[in-house]
């Protein structure tokens, strides 16, 4: 863990509420997210018990239960109503602009990472390849939403079409808890927002005490009324009596997912406090970019998800997912002094006051040529204890690189201009005396032109046995 | 059979398999076993038939396989035209310009008439994949990722991989939840995809490690290899001698001599649980260079008797910013005192893998630490680390190692559909830490 975070939870412990890690909003918050709640049956993530969701705070959120959760067909009735509004919520989102690319992307706001697994994952995964026709039919709609869900459990870091509230919140603030206690958005909101006479672990055990935000169902509930009501659905004669154990049930539900539905707004609001960070709106513009191939893809029925990926996938998306964390990464770090900080307190970035400038300093490279080095003199505010010869980039010009020169016994920092401010067209992008300075491990993104593979090279087929004994 | 001519067999016996025109075959070798030497007889023997390119992990490696192939022919090898195959921006190491057997380019297509091209595995994956190659050999195989062997397998028709198993494995610093447990995960090593792709790979050993020294080649072949191997020289052909006997004691100095004496030494210090940079850690171990560096030590093995230069030393750590701290550390030192203690290689155990020095001293990946981590563990870490040496191996750490493998609780998730480690690190710690304490100064 970093220094300043360990700081920063030492801190939240002592004072007893959360403490700030970030001062800008590093996830996008979309104007109109769909916040989505759900249970599955204790033990079996297949069967979904419950579904809440809806777009606006104010509405009263839309809510589907399956009474006997383990019957196939009252469960694919219940995906079919979701499946319809859900797509009715996405088709929102399908204008393009004359560069084909859609005006805006859907989010959907879950409250904790084990909600999104499972929608995007399980239900995804079990619905996305149901057939409308032959044996056991579905309503088109249900593999049709499958697809979009499994397209939305693929997110890589930085994006945000889905929105997992905890993990944002834990991103932008620090509590005095365990990060596994931070798994819990109602304990974790309690030390981030706590109500009003109440301090931040009050609060916390507060919100513990509360229904679980899904997608399991607290236990106690379960065997004190899910599992009669399901009894009591089952001895039912009739289907008005049916009907009324199903608005019970209902009843009972929104009972319990209410308070999650309720805190993720809460965590959007406290999000939406923060001021938007500079890069955020790159990164949801490839959000919006992947959702509009996503779409084609749909519209032209050639939205497929593997299982299992192949090599050949799975290399292009672990390039993907590598850049993008490092991207994520550093753009945080650029746009947020406070996270910024975290990287001056470990050691790995240098803070200061600039008190020397020396624009026209000359030496000899490798080959004896003579080239422009300019040379900054930096009056470091915490100790900076990297060799000489570490390479450093301008925080507020990351094009900047710079080298740790052999420091003397004054604690000041000599660095020397590498590439970017060097010549007489960039001189001028040089820091001036007497500016606070980052120069920080973080520069501009190095791009390499790679060829690609398409088809799976010998080395990576793998032939199992059992089609040769066919091939035979 | 003398160690020479078991050496020669396995390498007769390589070339025969690779001769018959096997598609894969895999060579495990321990550390300094003459990896490089095979790969590079190899290249010249396949050159005959067509050119073989040579797939390396990084540009020091490439470096190296060059300048190994360069001095073999001082040694009377039959020539061959090398190319090197690098990055735009790259500038070559000095020792290499201006020779005539030697053709540096960033484009493949300036390498026509080379009879062997190195690169490494990225560069190799931006040549354009419609060309092709009959056979190529890629070195350090279990230090590449399964996605870098993609673009090799598109163009090579068929392949001997080389490389160590006690190794560390590549890694990825993203989160690789979503490739676990997979088949042919991106982040296995190039040498498992090819073993469960192709099962009918012909796999071959060296058996003897020429770079280890006899009093460490059966530490690290019992701690870390599942088959064994020994070294190539005796007893009596390695040796240090102290050339100044210092006046003052200390227990950089007792380390010194342990280490020239014995092969080994064992710094414990106070039993306490540190941040990762722990300051005395990291005055220990520059105190043991300057002690190495003033010390006046004279090297004799097989090849003769020469001075201990700084460029022969390296300081193992595992971190990267402990790499900066000690790097920083030594640089202090060296302001304060002139001994050049700044010029030893200091670096982490993956940048360190392949490389091979006199006298390693080592920043033991569990000192002061209060978890012992899957990443801490790995044995191919502490493998890395205890077996880059010729000479002696000096070991830097805090107490209470035993203690905390004794406590240590594993947290990491089990993934199913993953083959276990065929080492367990646990184990091979307490091997090493019971052989290093009777080494303590």
């Amino acid at each position: 863990m970093n220094a300043l975070h360990t700081y920063q939870a030492l801190v939240a412990a002592a004072e007893r509420r959360a403490v700030a890690k970030t001062t800008r909003c590093h996830v996008h918050l979309s104007a109109r997210p769909l916040v989505l709640v759900g249970y599955h049956l204790a033990g079996d993530p297949g069967a979904l018990l419950a579904l809440m969701w809806g777009t606006t705070r104010e509405e009263e959120p839309r809510c589907i239960v399956v009474p006997e959760p383990r019957n196939r067909d009252l469960r694919f009735d219940a995906l079919a109503a979701f499946a319809t509004e859900f797509l009715a919520y996405l088709s929102e989102f399908e204008h393009r602009d004359e560069a084909g690319m859609c005006l805006d992307a859907p989010q959907l706001v879950v409250p904790n990472a084990a909600t999104a697994d499972w929608l995007g994952g399980i239900v995804g995964r079990f619905t996305r390849n149901l057939r409308a026709d032959g044996d056991g039919p579905v309503p088109p709609s249900v593999p049709l939403a499958g697809k979009h869900l499994s397209f939305f459990g693929g997110f890589m870091p930085g994006s945000s079409l889905v929105l997992v509230a905890t993990d944002a919140l834990t991103a932008h603030w620090q509590t005095g808890q365990l990060p596994s206690e931070d798994l819990n958005l109602a304990a974790l909101l309690g030390w981030i927002d706590p109500p009003v006479g109440m301090d931040g672990p009050e609060a916390a055990r507060d919100g513990e005490a509360s229904p679980p935000a899904g997608p399991d169902s607290d236990p106690n509930w379960d065997a004190d009324v899910l599992a009669g009501l399901i009894q009591e659905w089952h001895a039912a004669d009739s289907e008005a009596s049916q009907a009324a154990i199903r608005r019970e049930l209902e009843d009972e539900i929104r009972e319990q997912l209410s308070p999650a539905w309720v805190d993720c707004w809460r965590a959007l609001d406290r999000l939406n406090s923060l001021p938007a960070a500079n890069h955020l709106s790159s990164r949801w513009q490839s959000d919006r970019r992947v959702w509009s191939n996503h779409c084609r893809r749909i519209a032209e029925g050639r939205a497929y998800f593997r299982n299992i990926p192949t090599p050949v996938q799975d290399a292009t998306s672990l390039r993907v997912l590598e850049a993008r964390t490092e991207g994520l990464q550093r753009e945080m770090a650029w746009d947020d002094p406070l996270v910024m900080a975290a990287v001056v307190a470990s050691g790995e970035a240098l803070a200061g006051r600039v008190i020397a400038v020396d624009p026209d300093r000359r030496t000899r490279n490798v080959n004896g040529r003579a080239v422009r080095r300019p040379l900054i003199t930096i009056e470091p505010t915490l100790e900076f204890t990297r060799p000489t010869g570490t390479t450093l980039f301008l925080s507020t010009n990351p094009g900047i690189a710079l080298e740790v020169l052999p420091s003397d016994a004054s604690g000041l920092i000599q660095a020397e201009v590498l590439t970017g401010a060097n010549v007489s067209t960039t001189i001028g992008r040089l820091p001036s005396l007497g500016d606070e300075v980052v120069l920080s491990p973080y520069g501009t993104p190095e791009f390499y032109q790679r060829s690609n593979v398409e088809d799976i090279p010998w080395t990576h087929q793998q032939n199992f046995e059992d089609d040769s004994q066919e091939s035979q | 059979m003398n160690p020479v001519d078991a050496a020669s067999a396995a390498r007769e016996a390589i070339w025969a398999t690779v001769a018959t025109g096997t598609r894969s075959t895999l060579v495990d070798s321990p550390p300094g076993a003459g990896k490089s030497t095979l790969v590079r007889e190899i290249g010249r023997r396949a050159r005959r038939r067509a050119q073989v390119p040579i797939i390396v992990q990084t540009n020091d490696q490439a470096d190296d396989m060059v300048r190994g192939f360069i001095s073999d022919q001082e040694r009377g090898a039959p020539a061959v035209q090398v190319g090197r195959l690098h990055r735009d921006g790259y500038v070559p190491p000095g020792d290499l310009g201006g020779l005539q057997e030697l053709t540096f380019s960033k484009s493949i297509n300036d390498l026509h008439d080379s009879n062997v091209i190195v690169a490494t595995a990225a560069k190799w994956a931006t040549v354009g994949l419609d060309r092709s190659w009959p056979f190529a050999i890629v070195d350090e195989a279990y230090q590449m990722r399964s996605d870098s062997l993609l673009p090799i397998g598109v163009m090579m028709e068929s392949l001997l991989l080389v490389g160590d198993p006690g190794q560390l494995a590549p890694f990825t610093f993203a989160d690789d939840t979503r490739f676990r447990g997979r088949p042919l995960s991106p982040v296995e090593t190039a040498a498992a995809t090819i073993l469960t792709t192709q099962p009918a790979t012909a796999r071959l050993v060296l058996p003897i490690s020429w770079r280890l020294p006899s009093h460490a080649a059966t530490l690290v072949s019992d701690a870390f290899y599942e088959i064994p191997f020994t070294a190539g020289t005796e007893p009596h052909q390695r040796h240090l001698r102290r050339g100044v006997i210092p006046l003052h004691r200390g227990r950089a100095a007792d380390a010194v001599n342990s280490a020239t004496r014995l092969g080994w030494a064992y710094i414990e210090l106070d039993d306490l649980l540190m941040p990762q940079t722990d300051p005395e850690a990291i005055a220990a171990i520059v105190d043991v260079v300057r002690e190495l560096l003033e010390a006046d030590i004279t090297i004799e093995d097989e090849y003769g008797i020469r001075g201990l230069q700084p460029s022969d030393i390296a300081v193992g750590v595992t971190h990267r910013d402990q790499r900066d701290h000690v790097r920083t550390g030594l640089q202090q030192a060296r302001a304060r005192t002139g001994v050049p203690v700044d010029e030893v290689v200091v670096d982490t155990a993956n940048v360190l893998q392949g490389r091979e020095f006199e006298i390693v001293v080592v920043w033991h990946p569990l000192s002061g630490r209060r978890d012992a981590s899957e990443f801490h563990l790995d044995a191919g870490r502490l493998c890395v680390l205890l077996s880059r040496h010729r000479q002696a191996c000096i070991v830097v750490s805090r107490g209470g190692i035993r203690e905390q493998l004794a406590g240590h609780a594993p947290t990491e998730p089990v993934w199913l559909g993953e083959m276990a480690p065929v080492l367990d690190g646990w184990h091979a710690h307490l091997t090493v830490l019971d052989h290093l304490v009777q080494h303590a100064v």
